[in-house]
């Protein structure tokens, strides 16, 4: 698809209007017949074959709010899927179409099954949308390669071990504060793999809600990327994304940020 | 009588001082702390990347909720023009569907 069809071509979204993009989380679990149980008794779950599950807009999740479009119009008698549920070598796997689903899922899932019971691992997803009439991959296995996701995670974590320490050693608070600005600007001007991971951390200290925040901003500062990239903006870099969004949080306090 | 008025004025040199001295501290009072707010929020910028790459999550909730709230509303907008887009392709092909039935409907037309 050449660029200038692009500029003129809307992307894929789901019924809810966010765009289309397949993210699969992945939750480790703990015991298993307890969270068929878990599953079963959820209102929203249907259960539709041997641990297979579809996750319906309704009940206990039907006060979840999509942004994404205003003029969604819901029917209540036929809730719309949100994202399907598989459990399979020990693994429980949610596989959502959009990002916004996978940001809501997350704290959802953690306040009705707990965290002994099954808990969350990780989220494969696809930094790019599609075209309307694009082919879509099929089923999640011939997106991901586990040990290249794994990769590019230990990657990104191992470099940023290193800033740290070198951030620790610096002699004074703004040659760290230098260190640390070199590193972001060259990190999230970085390209973004076609595929890739997060790995979820856990503390038992907060909210839902606020615990998963930074998976929240992690996962939509991406697709902001995915977005503009695709409307032609083909530089347009994660570093773009945080300092627009940045500059809408500061901007409100009249701060203006000189580099 | 003159004496006092001497004394007057020294007294009004001396508030006149006194009140430069104090405007220029507070001025460089206001210029520190505007110094001071711009590394913050540099700093907060730096470490909204660091959460953007998630190898850090250390930026407070208060921020973090503004951000994600900021990126929520960058994101609805584009959906939005996405939709408009989207609702424009439709009209074009109606139009054109419209077109080729009426030019098919017309007498004598093959």
């Amino acid at each position: 698809m050449t660029m200038f069809e692009r500029l003129q071509k809307p992307f894929l979204t789901v019924e809810t209007g966010e765009a289309y993009q397949p993210i699969r989380l992945t939750y480790n679990v703990k015991q298993k017949d307890k969270l068929a149980d878990a599953l079963n008794s959820i209102k929203c779950l249907e259960n539709t074959g041997v641990s297979h599950w579809n996750w319906y807009w309704s009940d206990e999740c039907a006060d979840l709010h999509f942004e994404s479009l205003d003029s969604f119009k819901r029917k209540t008698d036929q809730p719309s899927r949100l994202g399907t549920i598989t459990i399979m070598n020990g693994c429980l796997y949610l596989n959502l179409p959009s990002f916004k689903r996978a940001c809501l899922a997350v704290p959802f899932f953690h306040r009705i099954i707990h965290p002994s019971v099954a808990v969350v691992n990780k989220a494969d997803f696809i930094n790019k949308v599609f075209g309307l009439s694009e082919r879509l991959p099929h089923g999640f296995t011939e997106l991901f390669n586990d040990a290249e996701l794994d990769k590019i995670v230990n990657q990104r974590v191992s470099d940023y071990e290193k800033v740290q320490e070198q951030c620790e050693l610096a002699k004074t608070a703004n040659e760290a504060l230098h260190i640390l600005a070199n590193y972001t600007k060259a990190e999230t001007e970085k390209r973004l793999p076609y595929a890739e991971r997060y790995s979820f951390e856990h503390s038992n200290l907060a909210e839902p809600d606020v615990a998963f925040l930074g998976f929240y901003i992690f996962l939509r500062g991406r697709e902001l990327v995915a977005i503009r990239r695709w409307f032609g903006e083909t530089g347009y870099t994660l570093s773009d994304a945080a300092e627009e969004s940045m500059e809408q949080v500061f901007g409100g306090m009249d701060i203006d940020i000189i580099e | 009588m003159s004496g006092s008025r001497d004394e007057l004025s020294d007294v009004r040199q001396t508030l006149l001082g006194f009140t430069e001295g104090i405007t220029k501290t507070l001025e460089n009072t206001k210029s520190n702390l505007d110094d001071k707010l711009k590394q913050l929020a540099y700093l907060q910028q730096q470490l909204g990347k660091l959460s953007m790459l998630g190898v850090s999550d250390q930026i407070g909730v208060d921020l973090k909720e503004k951000l994600a709230s900021a990126l929520d509303k960058t994101i609805t907008e584009a959906n939005h023009a996405n939709k408009q887009l989207k609702e424009e392709k439709l009209n074009t092909l109606s139009k054109v569907v419209n077109d080729v039935e009426s030019n098919i409907k017309k007498p004598g037309s093959r």
